[in-house]
C-alpha cells in the first residue's frame, strides 16, 4: 500500500515535472530509477518495434541504451523490422510460441480476444494510462479492458495541388461529392488526375473508410455488426465508380494504384489535382520531398449536409504478451518510453501525430502537426476491436481494387467481403 | 539396374578396364571398408539435408494437418480439413491454370531462346567475351532486385518503358503494364524469361563444349549440312544438358517467388497469382490461415515430384531402348551413332556432366566445321557476328543501365512522368551517402562472410559425397542422388516457419552459424550434383595408379581428384555463392536483426521500401554494389580456372 501511495506522489510530481520544464522532469525521472531499484525487476525483456523509416532502427538503439544503463537490472533484446516483415513474422512468432514481451504492430484484438495479452493497466504508470487521447483508448478497449496501447497516430484529409485548381477555375476545396465530382472532372480537362483513387492493396481500407463514413455507411452498425455489403456503402463504391469508368476523372486502373508509389508520387510530380493525403510531417518530408507542388488540405467531402464532418484516424498500438512475471520490467520500459522528451522525440523524428495529451500540446506549435491534431478529436477508427478486424483489413485490401474494374459486380465483391468478415476467414 | 551398369561402364570405363590389376587381398579389405564408409562420406551432406530441408518438410506436412488461427495460434488436428479449404478457394482454377501457363512459357520460350543463343555464343568473334560477361550481369543481380527494377521500368506514369515506346512513336498514351488484367502476367512472363536466360545458355554452352570436334568431321565426312550435323550430332549430345536446363529450370519457375510478388503481388485480385504466391497469400494477407498455405505448399511439393518423377523417368528410360535409333539416322551414319549413342549414361551422371565444363565455355576456343559456309559469309562474318553480338548485350544490359542512371536521379527526375532517359543533375553523391543512409558496410560484409562461409561448407560436405557417389556402387545410392533433387523442389517460403522453429530451438536466431548451416542446406544439392557429374567422367585410372602406390582414399581425393576436378569446384563455387548471395525469403527471416546490423545486403536494402516511400535511387545504388562483389568473384576465379584447366589436362 505503501508503495501505490509512494507512486502516487511520484505521478504528482511527474506532471507537474512536465509543466515545470526539463529540470523537473530530469528529477522524476531520476526518482523513477530509484523507484525501480527497490523493485529490482530483473531479466530480460523481448521487444520487437516496427520500422517506419531509416530513423526508426537508430531511434530504438539509443533509447535502449538510455534505458538499460537507468535500470541495469533489465536487459533490453530489440529488434527493429520493416512493416512487410513484420506482417509475416508476428503469426510465425505466435505460431513458434517466441512472442516478445512488447510488440509495436497496427491491430491488437485478436490477440487480446486470444487471452494472449496483458490488460495496459497492468504494465502501465496511471500518469502514463490517463495521458492518452480518450478516443485512442476507446478505440483499444475491448469489455472494459484496455489492452492495446496507443502509439502513434496519423489522420487522411483531401489534399489538393493549389496550380492545378486554379488552372481548373476552382476556388475553394470541393466539401461534398458532387462538387468533388464536378471538380475533378473539370481538373481532367486541365490536364491532371482529377482525383487519385488509391484502392490498391497498400491501404485500401483507409480510402474506402473515407468513402463510407463520408456517405454515412460504415464497416459496423451502432451494435458493431458488420455492414460491408450495406446500401450506403454499395452507393459509395458505385460512386467511385462513376467517377472512374464513367467520368474518366482519375487516374486509370484506381483498384490497382497503391498510395505512396501511385497518387502521392504522382501527387508530388504534380499530375495529380486532388487526392487522400496525411497533413502530417512524415507525408510534408518524405513524399513531397523535394516537390514543387504547392499543396492545401481539406476536410473530407461528405455526401450530403447531414453526414457531419469527420477524419479517418489511424492508430499503430504496442501490447505487452503475457510471460507471467515480466510485468514489473514491461512498465519500466513501457514508462521509460512514454516520457514526454522520449515519446516526443519518436513523434517528431518520424512525423506522426502524438497519442498522448502532453505531447499533443507540446507539438502545437508546428503548423503542419497542427492542422493534424487540430483534426484528432472528429478522428473515427477502423473497427479495431473486432477480432475479425485483421481478416477483414487483408481482405479488403486484396479484394476491393478488383470492384473497379468496369466488368466488375460491385454488389458482389462487398458480399464476399462481408462474408469473409462474418466467418473470420 | 542394367542401365545403370551400363552407365557406368560408359562413364568411367576405367573401373572395370583397371580393376583385375588390384591384388586381391587388398581388395577384400577396401571392399569391407567400402561396405561401411558410404557414411563416413555421405553423412555430413544428409546430415545437412535433414536438417535444412527434410525437418522443415515434416513441419510443413504436420501444419497442413492443424487448424490454425489468423494469428497464428495452433487450435488442434484438423485432419484433411485444411485441403478441403484450398479445394473450395474460388480462385484456385485460375491459380493452377496461371502456374501452367507460367511454367510452360518461361521454361518453353527459355530454352528455345538459349538454344540458339548458345549455339551463337559459342561461335568465336571480336567481343565475345564481352557479350558473355553482359550475359552475368542479369544473373548476378539478386531476383528482388531484378523484379523491383522491372516494377519501376513497368510503371505507368513514371516508367521507362512507356517513355521508350511513346518516344517511338509506338504508343500515344501511358500504358499501365503490371497493373492492367490484361497486360501483367505477360510483363511477368517476360521477367522470368529474361532471368532464366542467362543460367540456361550457360549450362547449354557447357553442353556444345562438351562435343567432341571429331564429331562433327565425322558427320562431315558422312556428308551431313550443317543442319544435319546439328540435328544428328549437336542436338542428341545436348540432350543431357538439356535435360539439366528443363529439370532445374521448372523447378526455379515454379518456386520463382519474387518476380511475382515483387511486381503484382500487391495488386487486388488474384489474376497473377501462382500457387507458390497464392500460399504466400493465403498464409500472410488473403485468408491469414497457415494450415490451409501449408496444405498447399504440400501439394505444390508433390506436384513437382511426380512432374520431374516423370519427365526424368521418361528421357532415362528413352536412352536405353527408342531414342538412339530415332536420334542416329541409318546405317549410313554407322559410325556417328555408335559415338552418339555411348554417350548414354546413367541419367544423372550424365546431366550433371554436361554441366561440368561450363567454365570451359566462358574461355575455350569455339570449334566449327567450315566446310558448308558460303564466301559471303565469311566476309560478312567479321562485323556481322560483333554486331548481334552488341545487340544481344545491349538487350541483356538496359536494364541495368536504367538502373544505374536511375540510381543518378534526385527524387523528383525519378517520378519524372514520362520517365527521363538522364538525370537532369547526375546525384553521384547518392554513390556516397547511400553509405550512411544504411549500414550499407556492414551488410556487405555479411554477405560476403555468410555466402562465403556457405559455400566453403557445401565444398567441403558436398566434394566427399560427390566423390564417393561417382566412384562407388552401394545400396541406396540412387535414393541419395534423387534425394539431393528433391531437396530442390521445396520452395524456401513454404519450409520458412518450419526452419524458424528449428533455430528457435538451438538458440540460433541471428546468428551467423545458423544463416551459414541453412544457406549451405539449400545450395548443397546443385553443387553434388554437377561435381557427381564431373568427377565421373574423370578417368579413374590415375586414381588406381595413387592407390597402388599406398595412397587411401581421402588422399586420393585430395591429392589427385581435387587438382583434376578443379573447373567443377569452380562452377560450384559460383553458383553456390550467387545462389547465397541472392538469397532472400530464408535471410529475411532467420537472419533480421536490424539493431545489431545483422542483416544481408538483399535483406538489408528493404529499408529504402519504406512506409510511405520507395527510395528507388538509393535501392538501385545499393543493388549495383551488391552486383560488383559477384562480378569480382567472376573476374578471380575465372583466372584459376583456366590455370586449372592447363593443369589438369583432361582428356
Amino acid at each position: 500500500m505503501k508503495t501505490v501511495r509512494q507512486r502516487s506522489v511520484m505521478a504528482a510530481g511527474l506532471s507537474v515535472g512536465l509543466v515545470l520544464g526539463t529540470t523537473a522532469a530530469l528529477g522524476s525521472t531520476a526518482g523513477a530509477a530509484t523507484r525501480a531499484a527497490n523493485a529490482a525487476p530483473s531479466g530480460t525483456i523481448n521487444v520487437v518495434m516496427a520500422q517506419y523509416s531509416s530513423k526508426t532502427a537508430p531511434y530504438w538503439k539509443a533509447l535502449v541504451k538510455a534505458f538499460e544503463k537507468k535500470y541495469p537490472t533489465i536487459k533490453v533484446d530489440l529488434r527493429v523490422i520493416d512493416w512487410n516483415t513484420l506482417l509475416q513474422q508476428v503469426p510465425t512468432m505466435i505460431q513458434t510460441h517466441t512472442q516478445p514481451d512488447i510488440l509495436n504492430f497496427n491491430n491488437y484484438s485478436t490477440y487480446a480476444k486470444a487471452g494472449l495479452l496483458f490488460p495496459a493497466k497492468e504494465v502501465l504508470s496511471p500518469q502514463v494510462e490517463a495521458d492518452f487521447f480518450s478516443t485512442f483508448k476507446k478505440a483499444d478497449t475491448i469489455g472494459g479492458t484496455q489492452y492495446g496501447i496507443p502509439w502513434i497516430a496519423s489522420v487522411r484529409a483531401l489534399g489538393y495541388n493549389k496550380a492545378a485548381l486554379a488552372k481548373a477555375h476552382i476556388s475553394t476545396p470541393p466539401k461534398t461529392w458532387a462538387q468533388l465530382q464536378a471538380d475533378a472532372v473539370k481538373a481532367t480537362k486541365a490536364g491532371y488526375y482529377g482525383y487519385c483513387l488509391p484502392l490498391g492493396s497498400e491501404e485500401a481500407q483507409a480510402e474506402w473508410s473515407l468513402w463510407m463514413w463520408s456517405n454515412g455507411g460504415g464497416w459496423v452498425n451502432a451494435k458493431g455488426q458488420w455492414t460491408i455489403n450495406s446500401k450506403k456503402n454499395l452507393q459509395a463504391l458505385q460512386f467511385l465508380r462513376t467517377l472512374s469508368n464513367t467520368d474518366h476523372a482519375t487516374e486509370p486502373n484506381p483498384g490497382d494504384t497503391d498510395r505512396t508509389s501511385g497518387c502521392w508520387a504522382d501527387f508530388a510530380a504534380g499530375k495529380v489535382a486532388m487526392t487522400e493525403i496525411m497533413p502530417l510531417g512524415t507525408f510534408a518530408v518524405s513524399s513531397m520531398k523535394g516537390s514543387k507542388v504547392k499543396w492545401g488540405s481539406a476536410p473530407w467531402p461528405v455526401a450530403n449536409s447531414s453526414i457531419k464532418p469527420f477524419t479517418l484516424g489511424v492508430q499503430d498500438v504496442l501490447m505487452a504478451f503475457k510471460h507471467p512475471g515480466h510485468q514489473a520490467m514491461d512498465k519500466a520500459f513501457l514508462d521509460f518510453v512514454y516520457q514526454k522528451s522520449n515519446y516526443l522525440n519518436f513523434v517528431e523524428r518520424e512525423g506522426f501525430l502524438p497519442a498522448t495529451n502532453s505531447a499533443a500540446a507540446a507539438l502545437k506549435t508546428n503548423p503542419v502537426d497542427a492542422t493534424g491534431i487540430a483534426l484528432l478529436p472528429k478522428a473515427k477508427f477502423y473497427p479495431l476491436t473486432n477480432p475479425n478486424w485483421t481478416v477483414v483489413q487483408s481482405a479488403v485490401q486484396s479484394q476491393l481494387g478488383t470492384a473497379m474494374a468496369p466488368s466488375a459486380n460491385p454488389a458482389q465483391v462487398l458480399s464476399s467481403l462481408q462474408k469473409d468478415a462474418l466467418t473470420g476467414r | 539396374m542394367p542401365d545403370q551398369m551400363a552407365g557406368a561402364t560408359v562413364v568411367a570405363p576405367a573401373v572395370t578396364s583397371s580393376g583385375p590389376t588390384v591384388l586381391g587381398a587388398r581388395r577384400h579389405l577396401r571392399r569391407a571398408m567400402r561396405r561401411a564408409s558410404p557414411l563416413w562420406w555421405l553423412g555430413p551432406s544428409l546430415a545437412l539435408i535433414v536438417a535444412v530441408v527434410l525437418y522443415p518438410a515434416y513441419e510443413l506436412v504436420r501444419t497442413s494437418l492443424e487448424t490454425i488461427s489468423s494469428i497464428g495460434l495452433t487450435e488442434g488436428f484438423a485432419g484433411l480439413q485444411n485441403f478441403r479449404d484450398l479445394f473450395a478457394e474460388p480462385a484456385l482454377p485460375h491459380v493452377v491454370y496461371n502456374t501452367v501457363l507460367w511454367v510452360v512459357l518461361v521454361v518453353g520460350v527459355t530454352i528455345l531462346v538459349s538454344l540458339p543463343l548458345a549455339q551463337f555464343l559459342n561461335k568465336r568473334f571480336a567481343g565475345r567475351r564481352l557479350v558473355r560477361w553482359a550475359l552475368i550481369v542479369p544473373w548476378a543481380a539478386s531476383l528482388v532486385m531484378t523484379a523491383t527494377l522491372w516494377r519501376y521500368i513497368y510503371e505507368g506514369s513514371y516508367g521507362m518503358l512507356n517513355a521508350v515506346l511513346g518516344d517511338l512513336g509506338l504508343i500515344h498514351k501511358p500504358i499501365f503494364w503490371y497493373e492492367n488484367q490484361s497486360t501483367a502476367f505477360w510483363c511477368l512472363v517476360f521477367v522470368g524469361i529474361i532471368v532464366s536466360i542467362p543460367f540456361t545458355t550457360y549450362v547449354f554452352l557447357a553442353g556444345l563444349q562438351a562435343i567432341a570436334p571429331d564429331l562433327y568431321e565425322a558427320a562431315a565426312v558422312d556428308g551431313s549440312t550443317p543442319w544435319q550435323a546439328y540435328k544428328r550430332v549437336t542436338l542428341p549430345l545436348l540432350r543431357p544438358a538439356l535435360m539439366v536446363a528443363v529439370v532445374l529450370n521448372t523447378i526455379y519457375v515454379f518456386n520463382s517467388f519474387p518476380i511475382i510478388w515483387v511486381i503484382t503481388g500487391k495488386i487486388p485480385g488474384d489474376f497473377t497469382d501462382t500457387t507458390i504466391t497464392f500460399m504466400y497469400k493465403i498464409a500472410f494477407t488473403y485468408r491469414l490461415d497457415p494450415g490451409e498455405a501449408a496444405a498447399l505448399g504440400v501439394l505444390n511439393v508433390a506436384f513437382l515430384i511426380l512432374v520431374i518423377g516423370l519427365y526424368v523417368r521418361r528421357v532415362g528410360t528413352g536412352d536405353a531402348g527408342a531414342a538412339p535409333k530415332a536420334r542416329a539416322g541409318r546405317g549410313r551414319h554407322s559410325l556417328l551413332r555408335e559415338r552418339v549413342t555411348g554417350a548414354a549414361g546413367s541419367l544423372l551422371e550424365r546431366s550433371g556432366a554436361a554441366l561440368a565444363p561450363l567454365w570451359r565455355a566462358v574461355t575455350a576456343p569455339a570449334r566449327r566445321p567450315r566446310q558448308a559456309l558460303g564466301r559471303g559469309w565469311w566476309r560478312a562474318r567479321p562485323w556481322l557476328l560483333p554486331a548481334i553480338g552488341a545487340v544481344v548485350a545491349f538487350f541483356f544490359l538496359a536494364p541495368y543501365l536504367v538502373m544505374l542512371l536511375s540510381a543518378l536521379k534526385s527524387n523528383i527526375d525519378l517520378f519524372h512522368s514520362p520517365a527521363l532517359y538522364f538525370p537532369t543533375h547526375a546525384e553521384w553523391a547518392n554513390f556516397v551517402s547511400v553509405w550512411s543512409q544504411i549500414p550499407l558496410a556492414s551488410y556487405l560484409l555479411n554477405s560476403l562472410l555468410i555466402a562465403g562461409a556457405s559455400t566453403l561448407l557445401v565444398l567441403t560436405v558436398s566434394l566427399p559425397a560427390a566423390y564417393y557417389t561417382a566412384r562407388h556402387r552401394f545400396f541406396g545410392r540412387k535414393a541419395f542422388l534423387y534425394l539431393i533433387l528433391v531437396t530442390q523442389m521445396f520452395a524456401p517460403v513454404a519450409l520458412v516457419v518450419g526452419i524458424y522453429r528449428e533455430v528457435l530451438s538451438v538458440n540460433g536466431q541471428d546468428s551467423y552459424w545458423a544463416i551459414i548451416l541453412i544457406e549451405a542446406g539449400f545450395a548443397l544439392a546443385f553443387a553434388t550434383w554437377i561435381m557427381n557429374g564431373y568427377l565421373a567422367s574423370i578417368p579413374v585410372d590415375v586414381e588406381e595408379a595413387a592407390r597402388v602406390d599406398g595412397a587411401g582414399p581421402l588422399r586420393t581425393m585430395t591429392r589427385v581428384v581435387l587438382p583434376l576436378a578443379k573447373p567443377a569446384i569452380v562452377t560450384a563455387v559460383i553458383f553456390t555463392f550467387i545462389q547465397v548471395w541472392n538469397e532472400f525469403v530464408v535471410a529475411e527471416t532467420i537472419f533480421n536483426d536490424p539493431t545489431n546490423n545483422r542483416e544481408t545486403l538483399t535483406v538489408g536494402i528493404n529499408a529504402f521500401v519504406g512506409l510511405y516511400q520507395t527510395q528507388y535511387n538509393y535501392l538501385f545504388v545499393a543493388s549495383l554494389i551488391g552486383i560488383v562483389p559477384v562480378v569480382v568473384l567472376f573476374a578471380l576465379i575465372e583466372r584459376h580456372l583456366v590455370s586449372g584447366l592447363t593443369a589438369g589436362s583432361i582428356k
